[in-house]
This record gives C-alpha cells, structure tokens and sequence, in this order.
C-alpha cells in the first residue's frame, strides 16, 4: 500500500505540474488555483506515503485523508457549474478535475478493500511475528 | 483509513502457541471500527466538497471591480419634457453621510437588527447563516436570508438579485473579497450611503431627511430603531406605507438592543412608549412618490432599450436621457386624483383604499406626456398603468363597433334591436341583467326598440352590443384588438366581445388613439424621446415608424362621432366604461392631439360603491386632470387629421 501511495501521489503532482505550467498556453487566465489543484493533494498524499516508511499508520492515514480531500475538492470544484447545466467535460480544466477525482477515488476505495480484508493477526507469538504488515 | 497494523507486534516474546485470532472477533473488530471511522470520514468529505464549492465561488469573484462599492455613480441626467430634471438612472439620489456623521445608537441599533456579529465575522456568518438555512428547510423555501451588512453590499453593489443558493453563493464570495478590501467602518459606511429605506430614500442620509426631516446625525434612539426596521422590505415596512408594521419592527429593535445590552429596561420601556411620528407631509410624499416612480419606470424602458443596442455601454454615467414626460403636470395630476378619490362619497377602508391610474399619449408620436400608476406611488409602488389588467367594461365597445363596421355590413345607421336579452348567452353579468342593463342601469325596464348602431354606441346599449357581438364573433374581435396595438390576448369567452376580458390601461389607450389617428394606432407608447452619450451625440430616438393601419378611416371617424362629446373639455370625445360588480371604473378621452385614459377600482377586487359608474367616477376625475392641459384657445376640433 505505501508503494500504491507513492505511485498515486506521483501521478498526481504530474497532473498538476501539467496543468500548471500548461494553462495559460491551453488558455485558461493565469493564476487560477483550480490548476495545481493535483499538486496539492498529491504532495499531501506523497507526505503520508513517504511517512509511512517511517510511521506506517500515521503515514498511510495522512495519504487516505487527502485523497479523500481531494475527491471532495474536485467534486465540490465542478458541483456548481454541474447544478447550472454549465458543466462540460470536455474542458481541460474539468478533465484535470476528474482524472484528480478518478484516481483519490480508486485510492480510497482499494484502501477500504485492504482495511475490510485485512488478514487475520497472529496472537500470543512465541517469537517475533513473521508476517509483516506491509503486503506492497 | 488504517490497515492491518493490528498484525504487528514485533519484538514481544511470548510463551503461548501462536495462533490466528478467531475470525468472529476480527470481523467484529473491522465492524465496529468501520462504523467509528465512517461518520468521520463522510464528515471530512463533504467538508472538503464545501470548501470545494466555496473555492470556486471565490475564484467565480475574482472579476468583480471592488472599487465600485466606494466610487460614486453618476448615471444618467433624466430630463422631462421642459428639460426640468427629474433624476438620475444608474445612480441613487443620495445625501451622502461620512462616518462621522453616522451616530453611534444608529450602529447599534442596525447591529441589533441586521447584523450582530459584524465587526467579528469575514463577511459572512456561519452561524447566521445556518439559522437562515434551518429555517428556510422548516419552511420549505426560502424565506430567511441571513446576509451580514457586507452581503447586502455586495448584493446591492453587483446587483445580486434573486433569491437562490447560487445566488446567495456568489453574494458570499463577493462579501469575503470586500472584507478583504476594506475596513469594517468603510463596509458600514457605504452600506448605509446605498441601502433602500422605502419611499424613495436611498441611503441613511436621505432617509432622516425624508422621515423625519432631520440629519444623520440628530436621529434619536427610537427614529434610528424605526428606520432599521425598514430594511428587510422597504416597500412594506416604510411608515408612509404601513405605520403599524414600522412600529413593531421598531419595538423589534429596540427589544433587540435591550438584549444586546445597549438600552436598559428603563430606556426600552421609554422609547416603546414613544410615538415616533414622520415628519414627511402629505403633499411631500405625493410630489416625491411620483418622482421615484418616473426613474423607476424610464430606468426599466432605458434598460429594455439597450438591450436591444449592438454595444450596450458598461456604464451610464455622463448619458442625458430626454423624456416626454411633464414632471410638474404629473406632480399636480397626482395630487389631483388623491384630492378627488379622498373627496368621493364611497367607503375607503385603509387596508383597501380607492386607487386610480391615468395615462396620457400624444396621438402621433405615442409619446406618453403623463403617467401616474399609483394614488401615492410612496405608499403603493404596484403601477397600475402597466403592471394591471383589468376587464374594461363597456369602455371596450368603440372595438366592438369598428370590429362590426370594417367587416361590413354594419354601418353607423344600421338598425339593431334594443330589448331584452338573455344575457347568458354571452355569459356575462347574472341572471338578472347584462352589465345592469336592466337593473340599475336601466331601472325602468326602458326598451328603445331599434335604434342605430351609432345610437347604441353613444348611450352604451348593453343589449344592442351583444347581438351585435354575436355576429362579430371572436376571431375578428382579436384581429382587431391586436392591429389596434392590444398585446393582451382576449379570453376565450363571449363576455370578451364586450370588455369582460383582463387589459391593461396603457394599452387600451394606445388602441383608442385609432379613432383620433384614422384608423392608425400611435406608435409603441414610450417615455424616453432621446438618449444622448455624454459627447452629445444622439445615439437614440423612438422609432418613427408609421404603424400599419388597424381600421379603416371612414370607420374611425364613424365610432369618433358616435362618441359622447365631453361637457367639460372642448372638442375631446370619450367613452367611460363600468364592470359589472361595480369592481372598475374607467374613462378614455381624445382630441385631434392626445388620447387619455383613466381607472380607478381597488387592489382587492371589491366594489367601488354600488352603483358606481365610471361616467360618474372616472370621467370627473379625467377631465379635470385634462382640464388644465386643454384650453380653449389651444383645442381645435375632433376632425382627423390626415396621416402620412
């Protein structure tokens, strides 16, 4: 799961990135803070993943916790204009939007998975465990 | 979310044998955490989803020009007729007031009634607004507003109007950038220069002024109480409109201040016992109303016609604006028509008094030189010259006439049969009569037998109208309605042949102009002649189309003299028309040069007075209005003149 959340958070800031440095040339105005929006929940999620290798739980919560910021951001970012039949998925910004959405949404629902199906711990272990919780 | 740490234990020896936890305790375990963690997270998301929407309202605002709120406007110079100025479009007619000036029991007592929490919050209130919220779900709509003194602002500032969540989203986001942008004491300045007192005052300075002729700053408690009770519906809460209901909204806020802390019972008790009178005259609210209801209604032509221009400017200021109106003449037709209705001899309950509305057109241009929609517009701002519709009654009968003339074979001297007749074959009136015919109008059961057409006309022959009616028949009626300038569809009922069917007086004024025109409807009525750009030059005009011919000439000058000459004015003719609950009382007038009409009724369909005609109640009224505009020496005859 760190490794996911790597990965994840990864793709995010390289969304961002792209939808930073490209959204005047894509002829957006420039400074709108709906651009580096990825950039934002990928390097929280990227701090909880690279906490994680240090303080597992702390860590992976922080990553969970954004990526579930970010599905809300991105939701509430194109709610309005969705409520004013002014939505257009096709818009480079709302795209960014979505795939941000898209992916903290298969981040959050593969980390119930993993926290619902989780294996069964060992009790009263004679020596130290030898099942390590870190299945990435 | 956490997983499987649970699993990890390392470094604790432990003597027991190793085994796997029941797999019911795991299960429960996940279970109950499951429903610890779930209600969090949801919480967290749909935080993250408000801040979301949030966020983009703020970024929606970022084009709103924030110096608009401390930047006077000037607007545009509205001039009527003697290029007399009657006010400003675009602009308020303010007495500007300085923070100084502002006393500081005023602040309290529009804190207690409008905003307590002002000088803490950011420009919204959460709280204030989810009390708001609470109450609108309760009420299933939205009733409560919940705006600070800085979402008013910003919603009068950038025009906000409307009452919706997108709407109430976006005044939000405009309040935070204009805390952002100015000082709590420049908010509550500038809110107190725009917002509307009722009356025609805009802004505290105009408002103690008007009230109670005094400044700002020499308000005491109980007048500053009343004025901020005004603000959530100056239309209703004015104390020139509803003296009682200004009262207990001042009690409000005076009982509001008592619990805030700034009056002692000593002061509450004192000031709820004060009486607060207005200082404003009568004839002072007459004169002013008709003044806020001109700028109120050339603004809403000024706005429909630049709608319609290829470029419309950003903003008004510098443009002239030259009107056909007389404001003196409207003034003094105002207080005419209040001296008359307060002077007839009929019951005049204050909660459904007599109203009255009065148009006058020039024939050839359609240019409208009066129009007062309200008996005092500062009391009640419903324009019943445009806004009202109402059955005309037998005022509606000259259409009748030309509709039977123009398609043959009825002429002037066609013979139709004055007797009884079944009036519910038209569906009109009771069993009893059509319109009273044989009632009140005609107590003597009086049956001419046949007569002229031209002769039933003149004396309004109810039943001579419905036969004839009969062989007009609907279809024709409409077609000509409409050609004679009547936007407003008839019923689809035979009472509409004779006047049961709902119309608006400005538009039944503009039909009768075809009788003074021969046979050609005056222009689309209007009130703005020029619109000048502030480098002079003139960028718009009324249309000077010649409109199609409606009826043909030889058929107006036919129903022109069939038309009761008036007693009173020379040279007019006219027609007064009365509905049969006695609910409307109506008279329309012309000569070669203007065509006039006139309504007077209540708001609440009641009658005027049984009986109550509108020969006896509206023509009075209308001619004397009338009398001072024609004289002698400037009328000439009612022949017709020839039309290009």
């Amino acid at each position: 799961m760190r490794i996911f959340s790597l990965v994840c958070s990864l793709i995010l800031l390289i969304i961002g990135i792209i939808s930073w440095q490209g959204w005047e040339a894509m002829g957006w105005p420039p400074a709108d803070w709906a651009a580096p929006l990825p950039v934002f929940v990928g390097g929280a999620m990227m701090t909880g993943a690279l906490l994680s290798f240090l303080l597992r739980r702390t860590g992976l919560q922080i990553a969970f916790l954004s990526a579930l910021c970010g599905i809300g951001l991105a939701i509430g970012r194109m709610l309005p204009s969705w409520l004013k039949d002014a939505f257009n998925p096709s818009d480079l910004d709302n795209q960014f939007l979505i795939s941000m959405a898209g992916l903290c949404t298969v981040y959050v629902i593969l980390s119930a998975i993993r926290f619902i199906f989780r294996p069964r711990p060992i009790q009263n272990a004679e020596v130290e465990s030898p099942i390590q919780a870190d299945e990435d | 979310m956490n997983q499987e740490d649970e699993t990890e234990q390392p470094g604790q020896p432990s003597t027991a044998v190793p085994s796997k936890r029941p797999w019911w305790k795991h299960g429960l375990r996940i279970a109950i955490q499951s429903i610890l963690l779930l209600p969090l997270y949801a919480a967290i998301l749909v935080a993250a989803t408000i801040a979301g929407i949030g966020w983009c309202y703020y970024d929606a605002s970022a084009d709103l020009d924030l110096e608009k709120v401390s930047r006077p406007d000037i607007g545009a110079l509205i001039l009527d007729s003697h290029n007399v100025e009657i006010g400003r479009v675009g602009s308020l007619n303010q007495i500007l007031v300085t923070r100084e000036e502002i006393p500081q029991i005023f602040i309290d007592a529009l804190l207690a009634a409008e905003d307590q929490r002002f000088y803490t919050h950011p420009g919204f209130d959460f709280m204030g607004s989810v009390r708001a919220a609470l109450a609108n779900y309760r009420s299933e709509g939205i009733r409560e507003g919940g705006s600070t003194l800085t979402q008013q602002l910003a919603r009068d500032v950038y025009r906000m109007e409307g009452k919706s969540y997108d709407r109430k989203l976006s005044e939000i986001a405009a309040a935070v950038r204009l805390e952002g942008r100015y000082t709590k004491d420049q908010i509550l300045v500038n809110y107190l220069n725009r917002v509307y007192f009722g009356s025609g005052f805009y802004g505290l300075g105009a408002a103690a002024r008007g009230y109670f002729g005094k400044k700002a700053s020499e308000l005491t408690i109980d007048q500053a109480a009343l004025i901020c009770g005004i603000i959530p519906s100056p239309s209703r809460y004015s104390p020139l409109i509803s003296p009682k209901r200004a009262r207990e909204n001042r009690d409000q806020t005076l009982n509001r201040m008592r619990t805030n802390g700034t009056l002692s019972d000593e002061e509450l008790q004192h000031f709820l016992s004060l009486d607060t009178p207005v200082a404003s005259s009568h004839e002072d609210s007459l004169t002013r109303g008709q003044t806020s209801y001109l700028v109120a209604r050339i603004e809403r032509e000024l706005r429909s016609e630049i709608a319609t221009w290829s470029q419309p400017p950003a903003s008004l200021d510098g443009f002239t604006i030259r009107t056909s109106v007389d404001l003196s003449g409207q003034q003094e037709a105002a207080k005419t028509m209040d001296r008359y209705l307060k002077e007839l001899p009929v019951s005049q309950p204050k909660d459904d008094p007599l109203e009255a509305a009065f148009i006058l057109l020039e024939n050839r241009s359609g240019q409208i030189l009066l129009s007062v929609g309200s008996r005092d517009f500062q009391k009640s701002e419903y324009d019943r010259s445009v806004e009202m519709k109402r059955p005309p009654g037998s005022s509606f009968l000259p259409f009748l006439y030309a509709a039977a003339y123009e398609n043959g074979p009825f002429t002037p001297a066609t013979m139709l049969l004055d007797a009884p007749f079944d009036n519910r074959e038209l569906g009109l009136g009771s069993v009893g009569g059509v319109l009273g015919e044989w009632s009140t109008e005609n107590p003597d059961n009086h049956w001419e037998g046949p007569i002229p057409s031209s002769m039933a006309l003149s004396q309004s022959k109810n039943s001579p109208a419905a036969r004839l009616s009969q062989h007009v028949g609907l279809d024709n009626m409409r077609r000509i309605v409409k050609s004679c300038g009547i936007s407003t569809d008839l019923r689809d009922i035979p009472g509409s042949l004779m006047g049961a069917s709902e119309l608006g007086l400005l538009e039944l004024v503009r039909a009768y102009t075809v009788f003074a025109n021969s046979g050609i409807p005056a222009p689309l009525p209007r009130l703005i002649r020029e619109i000048e750009a502030p480098s002079g030059k003139v960028i718009s005009r009324p249309a000077s189309y010649a409109p199609a011919r409606a009826i043909k000439a030889s058929t107006a000058q036919w129903i022109s003299d069939a038309l009761p000459t008036s007693e009173k004015l020379p040279a007019t003719r006219g027609k007064s028309g009365t509905t049969a609950t006695y609910t409307d009382a109506w008279y329309f007038g012309f000569n070669d040069e203007f065509t006039w009409g006139l309504w007077v009724g209540r708001d609440r369909f009641t009658p005027i007075a049984s009986p109550a005609f509108g020969g006896r109640i509206a023509q009075p009224l209308a001619e004397e209005i009338m009398s001072s505009r024609i004289r002698p020496s400037l009328s000439s005859s009612t022949s017709h003149p020839d039309h290009p």
